[in-house]
Parts: C-alpha cells; structure tokens; sequence
C-alpha cells in the first residue's frame, strides 16, 4: 500500500483526480456514466496503442509509427471485406497481422540495421500512412456486414456497480492487464526494463535484448492492428487518416503517466491514468465550450511539463546519488 | 528525493491548473460579450445548437461563425461553433459529436470530414433526441434532417470548369485542386468539374488531382509541383477556399502569373489583390457567413416546428430551393474584378 502511495503514477493520479474535480464543478453533464463512457470508448484504441508503446519507451526506444499503423489496418479491413469481399473476421485478422508486420520491421530496422529508433519509426509512419492512401485513392471505405458495425456499438454487462460496458472498454481492459503482467511478472517483463537501465548491463546479465526489443516493437504494431480494427467498427467505415494524431497523443500519456524517456522505468497503470487524464481534458473542454483550437496547446503544454518533471526528478536523483554514492542494483543504473 | 519529485508534479499540477482557469476564463470572457450575454439571459427556451464544422481557423470557417452568431444573437439562442484544429481529422471530428450529446444540445450542425464516418453518431444523437442537420457539406445516407446547401454542390464544379474553358479557350491542360479527398461536397465539385469538361474535347484534366487538405502550404506546394511537370498547364479549376490563393501564389512563385488562369471557389478577402492584379480570374462562391446565418435561422425554424419550403423568400439571402430529399439551396454568385470590392468577407 504504502508503495503505492510512493509510486511515480501517483502523481499523475493525482492530476486526473484534480482535472476531474475542476470538470465535474464547471458542467453537471460531465460526470454522468454515459459520458464518461463516451469518453472511454473515444479513447480505447489509444489506450490499447499506449500498452504497448509503454513497453517501447521502457526499452529506451520510441515508436511514433503508432497513428499510421492504426490509419493502414483500419483501411484493411475495409480494403479486404469491403472492396475484395472476403469474411469481415478474416479481414480484421489480416489487418492485426499486418500491424504486427509492421511493428516486426521497425523492431528488425532497428535491432539489427542498429537504426536510431525514432527515424526508423518516422519512416514507417510515413510508409504506412502514405499506404494506407495509395490503397484507397485516399478515400473512406464503407460496406460493413451489420454484425460487425454493431460491434462497434456493442456493449457487454450489466457489470456490477457499473452498468453495461462498451466492448471496445472492455478490450481495452483486457490488453491493459495482459500488459501489466508481462511487465510486472514475467522474465521477459523484467528483460525489457533491464534492456531499457542499460543494454550492456542487460547482456552480461544474459537479458536477451535483440528479442526483447523485437517483442516490444512487434507487439505495439499487432496492438496498433487491434486498434485499427476496432476503430473501423466504431466508425462504421475505414478511414485512411485514423490514428493521425496518435503518436503525439500516446507519448504524452505514457510520459505523463511516469514512463522515462531516457528508458529503464516506467509502467502501464500510470500510461493508462495518462490517456484518461486526456481524455476527460479534451471531453471537458468541449463541454465547458473552450475552443478547439485551445486544446492543442494545452495537449502541448502537458507533454512538455511532464518531460520537465521527469527531467527534473533524474537531475535531483543523480544529485542525491552523487552525494550519497549508494549502488542499490549493480549494473542496473548506468 | 520522493519529496522533492513530488513538489516537482504538484507544481506542473497547479501549472496546468493555473492554465485551464486562465483559459477557460477568457474563453468564456471572448465567447460571452455583455449583448449576447444579456441575448441569452432573455432567452427563455434555454435552447442551445452546436455547428460541428470539418475544422476550425480557417477564414472560411471563421467567417461561418460570425454568420451563425450574428443569427444566435438575432434570435437569442445559444449557439457554438467547434471542430478539429487541423484539416481532414474524421476521428476528432466525431469525438466533439459524440461531447456534444453528451453535452445534451438541442441541435447539432454537422459539415462533416467524411460523410460515411459520421453515420452511427448522427444515428446517436437522434436516439437520444437531438435533432441533426447538415450544412457546407452533406452525408446523404445518414439520417440527418436536412441539408443546407450553398448552390448545388456538383453545379459548383461545372460552373468552375465552364469558366476556366471560356478563359483558355476551350482547350490545353486543366489542373484540379480540391482538399480533403473525402469531404462530400469537394468530392461532388470534382464530379461537377468531371462532367462539365466532356463539353470540351480540348480540355484534358491532369491526373493526379491536387488534394491541399485546407492547407495554404499543401496548395502552394502541390500546385508549384505540377506546374514543374506540366510547363504548358494552361487553367487551374480549385473546388475548396485555399486552392485559389495558393495557385495564385504558385504561380507568383514561378513567375507564370497572368499566363495560366485560375478559377475556383475562394473568399474575396483572400484573393482581392490577385483578382485585381489579374492573377486570378474569378471567383464562384457563395458567402459562408450568410450560409450559417441562413442555417442556424432555418434549425431554429424546424426547433419551433417550421420546416423549409421550397421557393420560400429569405430577406437578404433569396429565393431558396428545396429538393425533396431535404436539400436546400441558397442562391450563389460570381465575382470577378468588376465586383469584388463589393464583398467584404
């Protein structure tokens, strides 16, 4: 408990529960379940997208090919079950496993072509995106068999306490556990926070990196599929620009919710608080009527001053440890 | 050093904090002059509209607000204007839909990015009771109420090309630049320009189309590229506000002005001086202010009961068409150097 207390997704915790406050004074409509699930719904893909970026940035990388990843596999689905008219299920399965491929290549470009991960993702984001308007002319797919449109839509309960949960919340639910316990009780979990400390330290202490950080890419890419798909059954239709965004958006929420850039630590409860301190930030700006236009700056204004304050809390550490040389895990911390 | 990470977050907090009240106050401050607060303290119905427009801080869509306020103030309504910040953002887009039923608005007003997109949020809202209309650009197989439609949409596109062909003499090769590629009402321009070129056997439209995205740069940009690779470009036929101005300076930019003509749908403002210095040869449009104005006064009209007839004369905007599959058409106009002094948005 009292480790909880302590932990770094406290603090961000603590922002979600201020900004709630302050929406749920301003507009009486604001923390109403329907919408609040609005908003959950909204932001399930990128909670799903984030579990696994929050493996990348813990492996010291980035991957900001997220959004057109998205963007490419939710027009597949509307590629291959609309226009080629193959079984809508199949079509979603290709459509993961192309996302997968994608996070494979960038996780390969930058193992083994020891590229700089965020060039390598930044040519993916473009390649993938600039596919997923080639396949379509740029243009919105539509034609979905009503069984899956309804999925979009549908919701699964009545869950005790809370009523009928949408399934996209749901899914999104599930990834988030499966994602914590990779994490937090897995070797593997333990091999991508060592890979992230200090890749050498890692090595000699037989953490096989190339795989770890292979996993981590590819497995963001098959969750940038997942997510793909579940945004074309929400919108009814493939939109080539889904996702567009998503990078900016899932970096701020992994950083926000205490991940370090630098690598090495960071976790997924505190990533999901992050996307839901955004979510309820932009849904209660629109109800309280701020500007569009307004949010962009305020999205900005978060991610810088949590990059600050992860600055600031490594500079005040590596002080502290200067003066008190304390080795707590050797090899760990570089 | 837990502390001292601590004071660092609860100071961001209150940074952040600090922000959001700022904000939110001169918001509230900018949104709510004494008149129209004192408008809509007299507004008995509490009735309150939102225009979802395909993204905001463009000169077209700021002049769709001043047109839609002007008519809120009119008629002591609560009206707001909201879209994404960026162009051609279909999920942003449906995201401020669904805050605004959340939200539990009497109306919603929808130009929407992409037309198939937005079907399962128009069907929400009417679950829930809220009424929805189209306006600027329509998605016809939704279930929306009507549209509002300045000039008709694939006419617009004929009228473009018609003008560009009088101007080269109906032959040589023609450019199209229009926004977002799945914009309804840009796709039914590039249509109209499509049909309205089969008239002009000399005429060949150079493939691929410029999409600008509602993008001043995108515009200049695409437009310098395919006056590099096409030198004897004779016309450019623009279907969406920045194409115009962009041409225009593409061709500043390459030192072809005067000898390429450019047509298109634009804003005066925008174009004045190319127009004079004849740059631009003209414009067709309609004057987006007056399209929101008419729009939020015919919502108004359906909220109290009153539909749209065709035919139906309305002061200062005309004589208005009303098909049968809810489309009404405002009158449009053609400006040129002779008039274009007389428009002043």
């Amino acid at each position: 408990m009292i480790s909880i207390l302590r932990s770094k997704e406290s603090a961000v915790f603590v922002l979600f529960l201020i900004v709630f406050a302050v929406f749920a004074a301003q507009s009486d409509r604001f923390a109403a379940p329907d919408n609040l699930f609005n908003v959950a719904r909204q932001y399930s893909e990128l909670a799903v997208v984030s579990v696994g970026l929050t493996m990348v940035i813990i492996t010291g990388g980035i991957d900001i090919s997220v959004g057109s990843v998205v963007g490419l596999s939710s027009i597949l689905v509307g590629v291959l079950a609309g226009r080629m008219g193959l079984n809508i299920w199949l079509a979603c399965v290709a459509a993961m496993l192309a996302g997968l491929a994608c996070g494979a290549i960038n996780g390969l470009v930058i193992t083994k072509l020891r590229v700089q991960p965020i060039v390598a993702t930044l040519a993916m984001m473009s390649a993938a995106r600039g596919l997923a308007f080639v396949l379509t002319e740029a243009r919105s797919l539509s034609g979905f068999p009503d069984s899956f449109v309804a999925l979009g839509q549908a919701a699964i309960g009545p869950v005790p306490g809370l009523g009928y949960i949408p399934l996209s919340v749901a899914i999104a639910l599930v990834l988030v556990m499966l994602g914590i316990v990779i994490l937090r009780r897995t070797a593997f979990g333990r091999g991508i926070y060592a890979a992230g400390s200090s890749e050498e330290a890692a090595r000699l202490s037989g953490v096989d990196v190339f795989r770890v950080k292979l996993f981590a890419y590819s497995f963001t890419g098959l969750l940038c599929g997942l997510g793909g798909v579940m945004m074309a059954a929400r919108l009814a239709s493939s939109v080539p620009d889904a996702g567009s965004g998503f990078e900016f958006e899932a970096i701020t929420a992994v950083v926000m919710g205490g991940s370090s850039l630098k690598g090495g630590e960071g976790n997924i409860v505190g990533t999901i608080i992050g996307v839901a301190v955004m979510g309820i930030l932009r849904n209660g700006l629109n109800l309280i009527g701020v500007p569009n236009i307004w949010q962009v700056l305020f999205l900005g204004v978060m991610l810088i001053l949590a990059v600050l304050a992860d600055n600031l809390r490594t500079m005040l550490r590596s002080r502290r440890e200067l003066r008190y040389p304390v080795r707590e895990e050797p090899g760990v911390r570089a | 050093m837990k502390s001292a990470g601590k004071y660092i977050t609860a100071f961001a907090v209150l940074a952040l904090l600090a922000t959001t009240f700022a904000v939110g106050g001169c918001a509230r401050r900018v949104e709510k002059p004494e008149a129209a607060r004192r408008a809509a303290e007299s507004n008995k119905s509490g009735r309150r509209i939102a225009f979802v427009m395909k993204l905001i801080g463009i000169p077209y869509t700021n002049a769709c607000e001043r047109g839609m306020k002007q008519a809120a103030e009119e008629l002591g309504i609560d009206a707001v204007f909201l879209g994404p910040p960026t162009g051609g953002d279909t999920i942003q887009q449906i995201a401020i839909i669904e805050d605004q039923i959340s939200r539990g608005v009497d109306a919603i007003i929808i130009s929407p990015n992409d037309d198939q997109a937005v079907k399962p949020v128009i069907h929400k809202a009417l679950s829930k009771g809220i009424k929805v209309f189209t306006w600027d650009s329509d998605a016809p197989e939704s279930e929306r109420i009507f549209y509002v439609a300045a000039a008709d949409d694939v006419g617009i596109g004929v009228e473009v090309i018609d003008r560009v062909a009088k101007d080269i003499g109906g032959k040589g090769k023609v450019a199209v630049m229009t926004g977002s590629p799945n914009a309804l009402n840009l796709k039914l321009h590039v249509d109209g320009v499509e049909q309205g070129v089969k008239k002009y056997p000399g005429i060949k439209l150079v493939k691929p189309y410029i999409y600008n995205d509602d993008d001043q740069q995108k515009a200049i940009q695409g437009a310098i590229t395919l006056l590099q690779a096409h030198p004897d470009l004779a016309g450019f036929a623009c279907v969406n506000s920045p194409g115009v101005p962009g041409a225009a300076r593409a061709l500043i930019q390459t030192g072809k002005q005067g000898k390429v003509v450019v047509w298109g749908l634009s804003l005066p403002s925008e174009n004045r001086d190319y127009i004079k210095k004849g740059i631009v040869n003209g414009l067709t449009l309609w004057d987006p202010a007056k399209l929101t104005y008419l729009t939020t006064k015919l919502v108004n009209d359906y909220l109290d009961g009153k539909k749209p007839v065709d035919g139906m004369e309305v002061p200062g905007i005309g004589r208005l068409k009303v098909s049968p599959d809810g489309i009404v058409i405002m009158p449009g106009a053609i400006i040129t150097k002779e008039n274009v002094d007389e428009f002043d948005f």
